[in-house]
């Protein structure tokens, strides 16, 4: 059994924690950024571990949002891949977004893969492709129909609206139901600005603007932008979200750390 | 493999289909392959959520949670409201749930241990009278995530101790199989999901006490104490009940409010699996049985966690539901049922004799709406096989080895337990009785060898 880890079992994680548990050992992003274009950003999955042993990286999320259209839509790429106890997961999404003040998925296709190099043969693997779309108050996934209370985001496109919010491309973000993973219904959702600060990240000092967002279905989320918009770091439980353009050559790393190569 | 700026939804397909051979959706069907289902027996579909009491479903009249798919599979089965767990620990709880029978039995008595060999769990049994046995998520007998159950083949899914994350993947893997499992055996599938046992993690990480809220927008939505927190009683030295002496009213209130988002988060993965178990061909011939290892303290009697024996820690949801054979929304307030009652009340849905020496009964008749005597009583255990617990419709009495000191409770006229009647002579023959039911009730037991024996009452 691993040792404990427990000076980071032991208290709420903040920007100032993940900075001392070493999440933050590199320095933001400096580039220029245009939260209403096109952009492709990648955020490191990062957890509180029990032991001090395991590695806090358990995987990434990478969005790409394309080229607002006439009809002020925009196509968003995403694809997460988490490290899970025995393998990994894979999720792969393309969503057809309106660009307003929650980003509206309109519709959306989805792939879930999972593999578990250590599982019995049979299941060691499993997935499905799932397509749906947005009509009105009407969600259609494959044969079910849910009613859901407007607007509408995911956890995906929230993070593109949250960034055109941030950089006042947009002023407000109305209470939203969120559909999680493009399945799950969690109602309520409501984003609170919650002021300017100073944060340390890798050697810098900067300013990052900050927002709370509490809803149904979740522990409530902090997440801190730079000046352009960008969203640096998303707090929430035992969970972070952080911008890294490195992640993917981490992730790689870990896998050849874990023997799961070729999983990638 | 990066995907290309500017693709367009049938490109994305392709190239997802092309992409990484590792992941080629084709050799992900294998396993599933086969041709009819058998349409003589049911297919059954267990849920376990981890650390959920009673009390915490919107339809049972809570209004700080919201829990649309649990209240959904309320609506479409039966409730048990008076549904104990074996052993208010995961180990323990799920020991009994996966074979019928005590943990003091199963050699599960704490966290850890694995069933004790020569008694079969749920998976084994099923699987030898033809059943697909299927299994994603928690197991902890012993280990939390096992690649390996015997009777089981095993799905992917979970993260130890960080069930926000993993949990996904265990409804998404739950949902593949419903969507693919085309084999020509019923199934019984186990989809056991951690949330909202995160909760233990979170208390550790909010231990010091609250100076300000620290997301004042939910202070309006805030859940009141109970009406037992303050009722700190004597309890028996080997209770080591978890309780946050540091913590003020606003830890308290905000650990009910992160707690119950917790609960929610657990019913929207459930909520993924009764989705997609109604949008597959099974929908009408799958028996699901929904419940929790056991409960959690939420500041009554100012506790946390679990691992004691208050109803906080012990009464647990439990639901079944089977389209056209189980009565719909219907809500059982009488019959006293038990963790160890899952594998009978599985195998005879299943119609397969249940395994040996069983101590739960089948709930098929309660549940089809036939009258059958029914138990007096039932018992939970806990702390390394030194507490019991036994209650009555009316009464309960909570003992430890060896301790004199002991707790008895009038359920009817103190539901929250607030008023111990053990040293109050006008309760003497009641609690008596109890001791006498409980006391025979362990002499029947098989004890496994790292278990203490038949339980005697120090009085």
């Amino acid at each position: 059994m691993a040792k404990r880890n427990s000076k980071a079992w032991r208290r709420p994680l903040t920007v100032h924690s993940l900075a001392e548990y070493g999440g933050l050992d590199f320095d933001p992003p400096q580039s220029e950024f245009r939260a209403a274009g096109p952009w492709e950003l990648s955020w490191q999955i990062w957890l509180l571990t029990p032991s001090k042993k395991e590695s806090h990286h358990h995987g990434f999320v990478r969005i790409q949002k394309g080229a607002l259209r006439s009809d002020s839509t925009f196509l968003l790429s995403v694809e997460q891949h988490i490290i899970e106890q025995h393998g990994i997961t894979r999720q792969k999404a393309q969503i057809r977004c309106r660009s307003d003040a929650v980003a509206t998925p309109l519709w959306w296709e989805k792939r879930f893969d999972a593999r578990f190099p250590k599982m019995n043969r049979t299941y060691a693997s499993v997935g499905f492709e799932k397509k749906g779309s947005l009509s009105g108050s009407r969600i259609f996934d494959g044969a079910l129909q849910k009613t859901v209370a407007l607007p509408l985001s995911s956890n995906w496109s929230l993070l593109e609206a949250l960034q055109r919010l941030a950089a006042g491309v947009t002023s407000e973000m109305p209470p939203f139901t969120l559909l999680d993973e493009l399945e799950k219904i969690k109602e309520e959702q409501r984003i609170t600005f919650a002021g300017r600060r100073q944060i340390a990240f890798g050697t810098k000092e900067i300013s990052v603007n900050c927002y709370r967002h509490v809803g149904r279905a979740m522990l409530p989320w902090r997440y801190y932008f730079d000046l352009q918009g960008r969203l640096l770091i998303a707090l929430s439980g035992l969970q972070a979200l952080i911008l890294n353009p490195q992640v993917e050559e981490i992730q790689r790393k870990r896998l050849k750390r874990l023997g799961w190569e070729g999983f990638e | 493999m990066r995907a290309k700026k500017g693709i367009s939804r049938r490109t994305f397909l392709d190239v997802s289909l092309k992409s990484g051979a590792a992941f080629a959706l084709q050799p992900l069907m294998h396993g599933f392959a086969g041709s009819a289902v058998s349409e003589s027996k049911p297919n059954i579909l267990f849920i376990i959520t981890d650390q959920q009491g009673l009390e915490t479903l919107s339809a049972l009249q809570n209004p700080f949670v919201h829990t649309p798919n649990e209240d959904r599979l309320k609506k479409r089965g039966v409730t048990f409201t008076r549904s104990y767990s074996v052993n208010p620990v995961c180990s323990p709880a799920r020991s009994s749930m996966f074979t019928g029978r005590m943990s003091s039995e199963t050699g599960v008595v704490h966290n850890g241990l694995p069933i004790r060999a020569g008694i079969p769990n749920l998976g084994q049994w099923l699987a030898q009278f033809g059943y697909e046995t299927v299994y994603v998520g928690k197991w902890h007998l012993p280990d939390g995530y096992a690649t390996r159950i015997p009777g089981f083949k095993v799905l992917p899914g979970g993260i130890y101790l960080r069930g926000t994350v993993g949990d996904r993947t265990v409804s998404m893997a739950s949902e593949a199989f419903l969507r693919h499992y085309e084999g020509k055996k019923p199934f019984f599938m186990v989809a056991s999901f951690l949330q909202p046992h995160d909760v233990c993690g979170w208390i550790r990480r909010n231990a010091r006490p609250l100076e300000t809220w620290p997301f004042p927008e939910i202070e309006a939505a805030l859940p009141p104490l109970p009406p037992n927190f303050d009722a700190l009683l004597k309890e028996a030295k080997r209770a080591k009940i978890a309780r946050m002496p540091e913590w003020n009213e606003r830890n308290w209130r905000y650990y009910l409010w992160s707690y119950y988002r917790m609960v929610e988060e657990a019913d929207r993965e459930l909520g993924r699996v009764l989705d997609a178990l109604e949008a597959s061909r099974f929908a009408r011939n799958t028996l699901v049985i929904f419940t929790s290892d056991h409960g959690e303290g939420r500041a009554r009697h100012r506790t946390v966690l679990k691992n004691f024996l208050y109803e906080e820690a012990v009464n647990v949801p439990l639901i079944v539901s089977f389209p056209g054979r189980v009565a719909e929304n219907k809500t059982d307030e009488r019959h006293l049922v038990s963790g160890a009652d899952i594998t009978p009340t599985v195998c005879d849905f299943a119609g397969v004799p249940a395994p040996p020496n069983q101590r739960g009964l089948s709930l098929k008749p309660i549940l089809t709406g036939k009258e059958v005597p029914w138990r007096e009583f039932v018992v939970s255990e806990v702390m390394h096989d030194y507490g019991r617990m036994i209650r009555t419709d009316r009464f309960k009495l909570i003992a430890y080895r060896d301790d004199p000191v002991i707790q008895f409770f009038d359920l009817k006229a103190d539901p929250w337990e607030t008023h111990n009647l053990a040293g109050e002579t006008r309760y003497a023959a009641q609690l008596k009785e109890l001791v006498r039911m409980l006391e025979s009730w362990e002499k029947r037991l098989d004890f496994a060898p790292n278990a203490l024996g038949p339980f005697t009452v120090r009085m």
